[in-house]
């Protein structure tokens, strides 16, 4: 038998060398290769960190409520494995989005913190995501798996309505962020930066989809690992009650 | 480093990124390899 290789496989062993080789080639177009802007300077080169890692953590969002929802209506043990993996990797990326941001706005806007729109309802998704993990570990007062199981999905399907409220937020508030950059018909950055932003979206992409994959598997075996626990408790309390009261009385 | 204006928050920038995303990356392959040793090998349906 081969030694357990933990998480990996020649999937995402591939995945892997695909994901460093293109992280390679965007550092170099990121900090290298693309020019700086004319108003913000070098400083724009966070865009390319910032921006992946904030449209890779909405879909991590998006992910999660979709596996809430599939959770409540089929009860399955995937959808559940689903809705923790990508939480998890969605707060490193939502974290990494706030920070990344924070650094961005000191030379951009003079300030690493303001209450605005966007900013403060992204800090909101953060804290949705830690509520919804949080909730999928605190055991109810009856130790019921199924109304913790249901708690943390409540939790889980209002990620997407809060992830269209970052979205819309520059629209509906007045925000120091900028409207719609590249989801216009007319994007507002071309040439290189735009190529490197495209570039950025899919490297970071392939980095998630390659964390996505590990984190699936690790929860897999964590809900494996429990029910080889539930099922040798079993056996114990059956090996238990069959044994006659005289014998254990001696 | 190529000289450029905002250099250190530019790579304070990536550097935070890519240090908590490879922290995050390196403590799940280590939980999956040490969980996977206490898992039958049936059950991990990916070797």
């Amino acid at each position: 038998m081969n030694a357990p290789r933990g998480t990996v496989s020649s999937f995402t062993r591939t995945l892997g060398a695909l994901t460093l080789l293109g992280m390679a080639l965007l550092l170099a177009f990121a900090l290298v290769w693309s020019p700086a802007d004319v108003v913000q300077g070098d400083a724009v080169r966070l865009m390319y960190v910032h921006v992946p890692t904030a449209i890779l953590a909405f879909l991590a969002c998006g992910l999660t409520t979709l596996a809430s929802a599939m959770w409540i209506s089929r009860r399955s043990e995937g959808w559940w494995v689903l809705g923790g993996a990508a939480a998890e990797v969605g707060l490193v990326f939502t974290g990494v989005t706030l920070v990344t941001g924070s650094i961005w706005g000191r030379p951009t806007w003079g300030t690493y913190w303001q209450w605005d729109p966007r900013i403060t309802s992204t800090t909101l998704l953060f804290i949705l995501l830690l509520g919804y993990l949080a909730l999928r570990r605190l055991d109810s007062e009856t130790g019921d798996a199924a109304q913790r199981g249901v708690r943390a999905a409540v939790v889980g399907l209002l990620l997407v309505p809060n992830v269209i409220i970052v979205h819309y937020s520059v629209d509906w508030w007045r925000s120091l962020h900028q409207t719609a950059t590249i989801t216009r018909l007319d994007p507002t950055i071309e040439g290189t930066m735009l190529f490197t932003l495209m570039l950025g979206i899919v490297v970071f992409g392939l980095l998630f989809t390659w964390l996505l994959v590990h984190r699936f598997r690790l929860g897999w075996l964590v809900e494996r690992l429990d029910a080889v626990g539930l099922d040798a408790a079993l056996a114990e309390r059956r090996a238990e009650a069959a044994v006659p009261p005289a014998e254990v009385s001696s | 480093m190529i000289a450029m204006t905002y250099g250190g928050y530019v790579a304070a920038g990536w550097s935070v990124a890519l240090l908590s995303i490879g922290a995050f990356a390196l403590r799940t392959l280590r939980r999956g390899r040490a969980l996977a040793e206490r898992v039958p090998a049936g059950e991990r349906r990916w070797t």
